[in-house]
């Protein structure tokens, strides 16, 4: 049974219980967390690397976090930061547009890393390809984590009905996509 | 109520997506999740003992500079003030077309909300007479 995030946090304020604390949270959120930055950016190795520094970022920071917000919620921004980023760094590193990177990343699919699936899964990603970063996002964390929009606002600080509307319209394109004959 | 509506919404709107297993299809190495928390620990630990940086310039130059800064700033602004102090702003002699164009340019807070509300053209129509739905999207992916 996972622990709850306020016993991690009571425990990481301790100096005695902290690494141990440390242990739960990284027991309780790295499959979460490596899976919505493998879905972000297709490689594996990338989505090692995203998960150390999301949680390096996590260890640094704890100390400073506010009981206001809640844990999970902090964690999946630090994450869906990070992924970003990384996307907009790959971005200028390539010279090209973020739907280009898409592009990159749609390519992976076909490569070793996805090695299950059948082909309506592929062209399930093959689509989430053509999204933008931050609707894909939206997109991930309503679709596959099941969050409540009012969830996903708190973590990435956008507003419940600009969300709505994102997701709409990923739902319309992914549909499209599935749809298509290619 | 209303985020299953909206669940509901989608669903019509997306049956293939709807009726989709979520089916994960990546693969991870093997034992990957089993030592993943050990390697994250080292990292941080490889993090913590990296030596703390040497310092060449000695302290008091810092503070120095810090104090010759703050006096130029401090000079530059009281001079600032002084010269402005005598500008007055008279609105009448603003153009009210000016004022009109201003105000264009810088309200941007319309609610995405009413947008995705509205974007059915038979229950509001007009509404988005003009608007296309590219435009539309642009916008949303903008306003993110």
């Amino acid at each position: 049974m996972l622990i709850n995030d306020s016993e991690i946090l009571e425990k990481f304020a301790q100096e005695r219980s902290r690494n141990e604390a440390f242990g739960l949270l990284l027991q309780k959120y790295q499959q979460k967390i490596y899976w919505l930055c493998r879905r972000m950016v297709i490689d594996h190795d990338d989505a090692d690397d995203l998960v150390q520094e999301v949680f390096i970022k996590v260890w640094k920071n704890l100390d400073g976090f506010r009981r206001d917000a809640q844990l999970y919620s902090w964690i999946y921004r630090i994450a869906s930061n990070e992924c970003l980023q990384f996307l907009e760094k790959k971005k200028k590193r390539n010279h090209t547009s973020l739907h280009d990177v898409g592009d990159t990343l749609a390519d992976n699919l076909s490569s070793s890393d996805f090695l299950s699936g059948d082909q309506i899964q592929r062209k399930l990603y093959a689509a989430m390809e053509t999204l933008p970063a931050k609707q894909k996002l939206i997109f991930q964390l309503k679709y596959f984590e099941e969050l409540k929009y009012e969830e996903i606002s708190a973590t990435l600080g956008t507003s419940v009905g600009a969300l709505k509307a994102s997701f709409h319209l990923a739902v319309k394109k992914i549909e499209a996509h599935l749809l298509s004959k290619d | 109520m209303r985020t299953n509506m909206h669940s509901k919404q989608w669903q019509e709107q997306a049956p293939t997506l709807a009726k989709m297993e979520k089916i994960n299809p990546f693969e991870v190495p093997a034992g990957y999740f089993e030592t993943l928390s050990d390697r994250i620990s080292q990292r941080m630990a490889a993090e913590n003992t990296k030596p703390a940086k040497i310092r060449i310039i000695p302290m008091w130059t810092r503070y120095a500079a810090a104090a010759c800064l703050t006096c130029v700033l401090g000079i530059t602004l009281y001079l600032n003030l002084k010269q402005n102090a005598s500008a007055t702003v008279n609105w009448n002699e603003i153009p009210d077309q000016e004022i009109v164009a201003y105000l264009e340019m810088n309200l941007e807070d319309a609610d995405a909300a009413l947008i995705i509300n509205n974007l059915d053209e038979q229950s509001a129509p007009g509404l988005a007479s003009g608007v296309n739905e590219q435009e539309i999207e642009m916008y949303i992916n903008q306003s993110l």
